[in-house]
């Protein structure tokens, strides 16, 4: 093949010989090109390049490669990764990886780890079925910060705790008022503040069901290219909750327009209505979230404040890169609806005291 | 060296490759348009065999994204429009039909890499496949003539056997996969490669090499949004893959 790429893939000790090895590698999700003149360290902008997919001689997905610009913080992530990787205790849910570069691009390669996507099956578990499934990942994603506290301790900047109010300012500013109410942001911003300075843990950034795999009856977890970003703890697991909701409600309203029975309320639900909503038995959420809460440690007033944190956060990060809005109103309809219920008492700080 | 003064006077807008405007990216960060794509086309650079970087020539148009991403890769870009082509192919035929050499204004073996988005689809060819077209031959022979050794000759276009084309009533001026591998060879064009391209509305961008293993696991396992039923995937498994998507193009070695 003889390419960028390919000189690249050597360097990480892959077999690139032969004369038809570029029918094996598949360019994936290409949002940027590489290299690039110009990046502002830190900027949502650094997540650009492409992915690529390695097939072995007989065809199969052998390699799995995330290439970006040679930014500091890229290069950083990819060496913790690739040290992580080969952590023993880690060798069940993260596939091995190795980091490799020019002065071009950076790359992040890992194994393919073949098996079953959560995403594929989320949508069909039980209560019960769903609720081991998350406390599992999430526990994974628990060990995976501990050691990365222990093989990087400098990604915490010599801070052992996290200021939400301070953390979270770029995010309500990155948000016009045409999108979120001011009364709305500033209900969103009192919990935070209320929150006040919670312990940092590290978390994946990104832990939705497509970047969890299930394979020899582990959980591995992929993609941890913004992991250690976000240290606000509970952030993976409101994600995770999140996406969750999302797809099994998605499959809920994909059944009623089938039927012909949508009528449209499907579509105005939101998770927070359902993560408050009273009843005698606990839906998913609600008993895995009480698990995580009791895990994280945390009173309910800052558990409040997280998940304001993770909404107008995520938000913002959809906002600033201009995601299509059909995307980002979902977590918008969050955001209104957690200020609506704080503004009329206090049933989701009840709903988390209880929780926890 | 070849020299002809019509074909130098299109032979026109040299681009240097200065840097790029940082403020797409500047302005990214204080929440104005997201610019992150930009550029994105060029990356096809990392799958082709390694050229040459100093010069590149862009044949016919290009939008600015692209020919920033390209600037990032080649020291130059010249630019040629398909017209001032065609008019000193016809130049040079009717001045010596025997010998369409020295027809550009480009010495021999002075370039490293000729991109075209829109040769195939501009070609005036009543059929609307100009493969047959002995002026097209000798355009690709042309074009073959500037590179340097191991120089790169790229070519896309509306895949002309995806079927969404064909319903639309597409057929013609697209890129039909084999006869364009037949027509780069006869010109004495080496390892040629030929990859699908894909962009769906989630701005999903996806190169696919032109094999049955590569659209099969890419349908089974990549593509999204992920179907209920794996209609695709069969069709990739049945060899059926080059029908699936609706962009092409071919890498050319010289």
């Amino acid at each position: 093949m003889n390419s960028g790429l390919d000189s690249l893939l050597r360097q990480a000790g892959i077999d690139t010989s032969g004369p038809r090895f570029w029918q094996r590698v598949i360019m994936l999700h290409n949002v940027g090109m590489v290299p690039t003149q110009s990046l502002d360290e830190g900027d949502v902008v650094t997540a650009r390049g492409f992915n690529a997919l390695v097939m072995d001689r007989a065809g199969t997905p052998a390699y799995f490669c995330k290439c970006r610009p040679p930014t500091e913080n890229w290069i950083r992530q990819t060496e913790l990764v690739a040290k992580l990787s080969t952590d023993p205790s880690l060798q069940h849910i993260l596939p091995s990886a190795w980091a490799v570069g020019s002065s071009d691009m950076q790359m992040s390669v890992s194994t393919y780890v073949p098996g079953r996507l959560l995403e594929w099956t989320v949508t069909h578990m039980s209560a019960t079925e769903l609720h081991t499934a998350l406390s599992e990942v999430l526990q994974g994603m628990e060990t995976i910060a501990a050691h990365a506290a222990l093989v990087q301790p400098d990604l915490f900047d010599g801070q052992t705790h996290v200021d939400l109010a301070d953390r979270s300012k770029w995010a309500f500013e990155a948000i016009p008022p045409s999108m979120l109410p001011p009364h709305a942001a500033d209900r969103l911003r009192d919990a935070i503040a209320a929150a006040g300075r919670v312990r940092r843990v590290f978390q994946h950034g990104d832990l939705w069901p497509r970047n969890i795999l299930r394979h020899q009856g582990q959980w591995w977890l992929l993609d941890l290219e913004l992991f250690g970003q976000i240290q606000v703890p509970l952030y993976d697991a409101f994600h995770l909750f999140r996406t969750c909701w999302f797809m099994r409600a998605g499959r809920f309203r994909k059944a009623l327009s089938w039927m012909g029975r949508t009528n449209g309320h499907a579509d105005d639900r939101s998770w927070i209505d359902d993560l408050c909503a009273p009843g005698g038995s606990p839906r998913p959420y609600q008993r895995t979230l009480a698990w995580a809460l009791s895990r994280a440690g945390l009173t309910a007033e800052e558990s409040v404040g997280a998940l304001a944190y993770y909404l107008i956060d995520m938000t913002a990060r959809m906002n600033r890169r201009q995601v299509v809005i059909r995307y980002v109103e979902p977590y918008l309809r969050d955001l209104r609806v957690l200020a609506e219920s704080l503004a009329t008492g206090s049933a989701i700080v009840d709903r988390f005291r209880d929780a926890s | 060296m070849p020299s002809n003064g019509i074909a130098r006077a299109h032979a026109s807008t040299r681009e240097t490759s200065a840097p790029l405007d940082s403020r797409v990216i500047n302005e990214a960060g204080r929440g104005a348009r997201y610019s992150g794509w930009e550029g994105r086309e060029a990356n096809w650079i990392w799958l082709a065999p390694v050229a040459g970087r100093a010069c590149a020539l862009v044949i016919g148009d290009l939008a600015p994204p692209y020919r920033r991403g390209l600037s990032a890769h080649f020291d130059r870009i010249e630019h040629l429009t398909i017209e001032s082509l065609q008019h000193a192919m016809r130049e040079s035929s009717g001045r010596n039909p025997a010998s369409p050499h020295s027809t550009l204004a480009f010495d021999d073996r002075s370039v490293d890499c000729v991109i075209s988005t829109d040769l195939i689809k501009q070609w005036p060819s009543p059929t609307g496949r100009p493969y047959r077209d002995a002026g097209f031959l000798a355009t690709l022979a042309e074009l073959r003539r500037l590179l340097r050794d191991d120089g790169l000759l790229y070519l896309s276009g509306p895949n002309a056997l995806c079927p969404k084309r064909l319903l639309a009533g597409e057929n013609g001026h697209a890129l039909h996969m084999s006869a364009t591998r037949k027509a780069l060879a006869r010109v004495g064009f080496s390892d040629i490669r030929a990859y699908f391209a894909e962009t769906s509305d989630d701005n999903v961008s996806t190169l696919i090499p032109a094999s049955r293993q590569a659209a099969l696991w890419y349908e089974r396992r990549e593509r999204l949004p992920r179907p209920r039923l794996p209609l695709r995937a069969l069709w990739a498994a049945g060899g059926m893959y080059e029908l699936l998507y609706p962009d092409a193009f071919v890498l050319a070695t010289k």
